[in-house]
């Protein structure tokens, strides 16, 4: 009688007899003539229709199908002996592409008020008037000290230090007592600490920037493309928001460096008509990256959803061409690059790890950022906080007052762990396309009511897999495409 | 002459001075008027008539073997020298320039290559380490290394190597011991297919070369991988090339090799050889994908007209003067100081295709 060990032991003597045994990977059909293949770390290959079964039946020979077997051996699809010798190899570059999760929360943001100037109409903060009460939206001194002190509880040998808003400049005051403060507290422990802040730049001056070139602090700002748009984007009621963009700009660069300043675009509905000119404006203004961002569901880009929102396809068109657009300026010899498309063709071609948040798994939340907001009250991400914002304190960790430990040992983390890895997720852990993606509990929390997600309806998903497989068969299909992107990711 | 015929016999070392030579001895410092005891003036002077090496220039080393012959160990003027560590080797590749001899030349060369390091130009740029198979030496190998570092603490050390003796991690902590920050390991890997690599080599040795790499780049060794370009991997470089940069991005250089056409590859040629116009377009996009990625590059032993323009700037100047030849046609080439030239086993396969640029 045959028990289930024995046909066990009995199948595996019968693949030993043809010759390989399958290592984890995943598949999905490309196009009507090809299949791509992910193995466990990453890498990827294209063949023709038909070979995942082929592969999997086991009917590949050595003899006959040599090129393919051993491109199934070298790229780790296959192994010849149960234990893969390989297994050295796949171990560290395993590692590698996780050790993201070395050294826990590197990105602090911290939201010194939530006031602002401007009225733009996406603001998925829910900012409140310049004129609002200081005692309500700003951070206290003290909550500062705090939140410096719980920053430096993160064991990660770099530390950098975000400041938003709301317009973090209306405190500049208090961005220098954080710089300070922090520097003093770092005098013993030398980390490296990089400070960021995220500002419009209507109130950058010469003294502010000049104290951001001696601390070594980072200018981010936005520009959401040529004049009209945004101006349409990120209106002002008193003066023109462009100019008074572009002369900060100026400004801040000829002080702070030139490489020192960035800006971000925020794609609002007005912008889906423009991606070739918000590419131009991007070039002419100097910039050699750009980010393509999507508007997020949070705060006034819901509360006005049908003025500024679009669907996802609508999107994707959009990125499409401006990525064009893009290429066609490379071909030129005018670099430019697209910072999420180069950092997902990091995780997608390259063995090494990425840093940005929204693309890892375990996700980048708590693990590689965390936010402080002006109350003291610490959230996982700036989409959390968005949530709260909203009402809806859902994924609130804890308060800067309270003890560092007691932020991870708690519901909230659990229920957010329990659903921020592709590799364990229903509808994505069998995802040919796990490893280029990431899991995201705040944003199906707050889309689909659970955190946990729904993959087949999931918006996320459609997006990261349409751009996933079209810049799989740009790559295969444009030998200039390919080169860019090589370009892009050495860069 | 009459060495002591007890002992094994140390060989005599001598430095060329412009007029004649001065004599230096092994392991004797107070070294004038040494050579009269072991060598007259007389002998010297014959055998240096009779040797084959015609050319001697100033600071070039020699060695006196058995009093019988004479051979340059040093050539002041190349940019090519090494020390011999041994004839024996632990793998017998198919197309070996120089198959390896089982023999005990251990003592021998170790004598011979320290009182070598004594003698070399302290301003020495690079010098080479090679066999046979180095690292059969074992623990004296260190030794060795460590002492060239302290003469000549500014000289890159490039061993060649089939780099499997560090397949064992306690070697990677004795290696770590010379520390020396100028030391270069140039392993060959000729494909990342398993079977291919093993036939190559004629041993099943891939696994352990690969654990030897992950070996030697975890303590942040410099390895240089080696690839002789063949009938078994010509086919496939830009897979090889790809599999090295996903998988040993820790790799600070890659060479591409033209075969010397000597020892077994002679023996095998019709097995081994592949004329450079079957693999050219291939090593153009290998050359390029890798270079792209930011990795240096090399190319080793092919005539420059024979590499298509874009990549000819990874050409090197790799033959040695003495294995090195150049065609007429190369007299007309405005080309030829940047041109790796023709190993002297390999003129015949290459003098129809050259063009002078």
């Amino acid at each position: 009688m045959i028990t289930e060990l024995d046909s066990c032991i009995t199948s595996s003597t019968v693949t030993d007899e043809k010759n390989y045994f399958l290592l984890p990977f995943r598949f999905e059909r490309l196009d009507s003539t090809s299949e791509l293949l992910v193995n466990e770390i990453g890498d990827y290959i294209i063949l023709p229709a038909g070979s995942v079964e082929r592969i999997v039946n086991r009917s590949l020979s050595q003899d006959e199908d040599t090129e393919l077997f051993n491109k199934l051996l070298t790229n780790f699809f296959i192994s010849e002996n149960p234990f893969p010798e390989y297994f050295r190899l796949l171990e560290t570059r395993y590692a590698t592409k996780k050790s993201f999760l070395d050294s826990f929360t590197a990105l602090h943001i911290v939201v010194i008020t939530l006031r602002c100037n401007q009225d733009c109409h996406y603001c998925q903060v829910s900012k409140v008037r310049k004129s609002d009460s200081v005692t309500k939206y700003d951070m206290e001194v003290e909550t500062l000290y705090r939140t410096i002190d719980m920053i430096f509880k993160s064991p990660n040998p770099r530390l950098t230090i975000e400041f938003q808003g709301g317009e973090p400049l209306l405190r500049f005051d208090l961005i220098k007592e954080a710089v300070e403060y922090a520097k003093g507290k770092n005098e013993g422990e030398h980390r490296k600490l990089v400070f960021v802040i995220c500002t419009n730049l209507n109130y950058a001056n010469e003294e502010i920037l000049k104290y951001c070139r001696d601390n070594n602090i980072l200018i981010s700002t936005s520009l959401d493309g040529p004049e009209y748009l945004h101006n349409l984007n990120r209106p002002n009621a008193v003066y023109n928001s462009y100019l008074r963009t572009i002369e900060g700009i100026n400004l801040a660069r000829s002080i702070v460096g030139r490489d020192r300043v960035s800006a971000l675009m925020t794609t609002s509905k007005f912008s889906l008509e423009y991606p070739e000119a918000i590419i131009d404006e991007y070039v002419n203004r100097g910039f050699n990256e750009i980010f393509l961002r999507e508007l997020n569901p949070y705060g006034y880009a819901v509360k006005y959803e049908a003025d500024v929102s679009y669907s996802i396809d609508e999107f994707l068109e959009f990125y499409k061409k401006a990525l064009e657009r893009i290429m066609e300026y490379n071909l030129k010899g005018i670099h430019i690059s697209e910072v999420f498309t180069q950092l997902l063709l990091t995780k997608m071609l390259t063995p090494y790890p990425i840093g940005l948040v929204d693309l890892l798994s375990p996700s980048g939340i708590i693990n590689n950022v965390l936010l402080y907001n002006h109350d003291g009250n610490i959230y996982p991400s700036d989409e959390a906080r968005m949530l709260a914002e909203m009402g809806d304190r859902k994924f609130l960790l804890g308060n800067v007052y309270e003890d560092h430990h007691s932020l991870f040992k708690n519901e909230v983390v659990d229920e957010i762990t329990s659903s921020w890895a592709t590799e364990y997720v229903a509808g994505c852990s069998d995802c040919a396309l796990q490893n280029y993606c990431c899991a995201d509990p705040v944003r199906n929390y707050q889309v689909q009511g659970h955190s946990y997600g729904y993959r087949p309806v999931s918006d996320h998903c459609h997006k990261m897999k349409e751009i996933i497989t079209y810049l799989v068969k740009r790559i295969r299909d444009d030998k200039n495409f390919e080169r860019l992107v090589y370009q892009w990711i050495n860069n | 002459m009459k060495n002591n015929s007890n002992h094994i016999a140390l060989p005599l070392v001598l430095k060329v001075k412009r007029n004649g030579c001065s004599d230096y001895e092994y392991n004797l410092p107070e070294s004038t008027s040494i050579y009269s005891k072991s060598i007259s003036s007389l002998q010297l002077e014959s055998l240096l008539n009779e040797s084959d090496e015609h050319c001697f220039e100033d600071g070039d080393l020699l060695v006196v073997q058995n009093s019988k012959s004479i051979r340059k160990i040093f050539s002041a003027g190349s940019k090519h020298n090494s020390l011999f560590i041994t004839n024996n080797c632990n793998q017998e590749c198919i197309f070996c320039p120089q198959p390896p001899i089982a023999c005990k030349d251990y003592d021998y060369y170790y004598s011979l290559n320290t009182r070598l390091v004594q003698l070399l130009p302290k301003d020495l740029n690079t010098i080479g380490i090679t066999g046979g198979e180095p690292t059969l030496l074992g623990d004296r190998l260190y030794e060795l290394l460590k002492y060239i570092n302290k003469l000549l603490p500014a000289t890159v050390i490039q061993m060649l190597t089939n780099g499997l003796y560090f397949k064992e991690y306690s070697q990677i902590n004795k290696l770590a011991g010379v520390d020396c920050d100028k030391l270069v390991l140039g392993i060959p890997f000729y494909s990342h297919i398993p079977s291919v690599h093993n036939r190559i080599v004629n041993a099943k040795v891939y696994f352990g070369l690969l654990d030897s790499l992950f070996n030697l780049a975890s303590n942040n060794n410099q390895i240089e991988l080696r690839i002789v370009i063949n009938r078994f991997n010509y086919s496939h470089l830009y897979e090889l090339a790809q599999f090295i940069y996903k998988n040993f991005p820790f790799v600070i250089h890659v060479a591409f090799m033209g075969m010397e056409l000597m020892g077994y590859a002679k023996t095998n040629s019709e097995e081994v050889w592949v004329d450079t116009k079957e693999y050219i377009n291939e090593l153009c996009d290998t050359v390029t994908f890798l270079d792209m990625n930011n990795f240096y590059v090399s190319i080793y032993n092919l005539p420059l007209c024979l590499l298509p323009e874009e990549i000819r700037r990874f050409s090197r100047d790799s033959i040695t003067e003495w294995k090195r030849k150049y065609d007429m046609k190369c007299e007309i080439c405005t080309a030829k100081g940047m041109c790796a030239g023709m190993f002297n086993s390999t003129f015949e396969k290459y003098r129809y295709d050259i063009n002078p640029i």
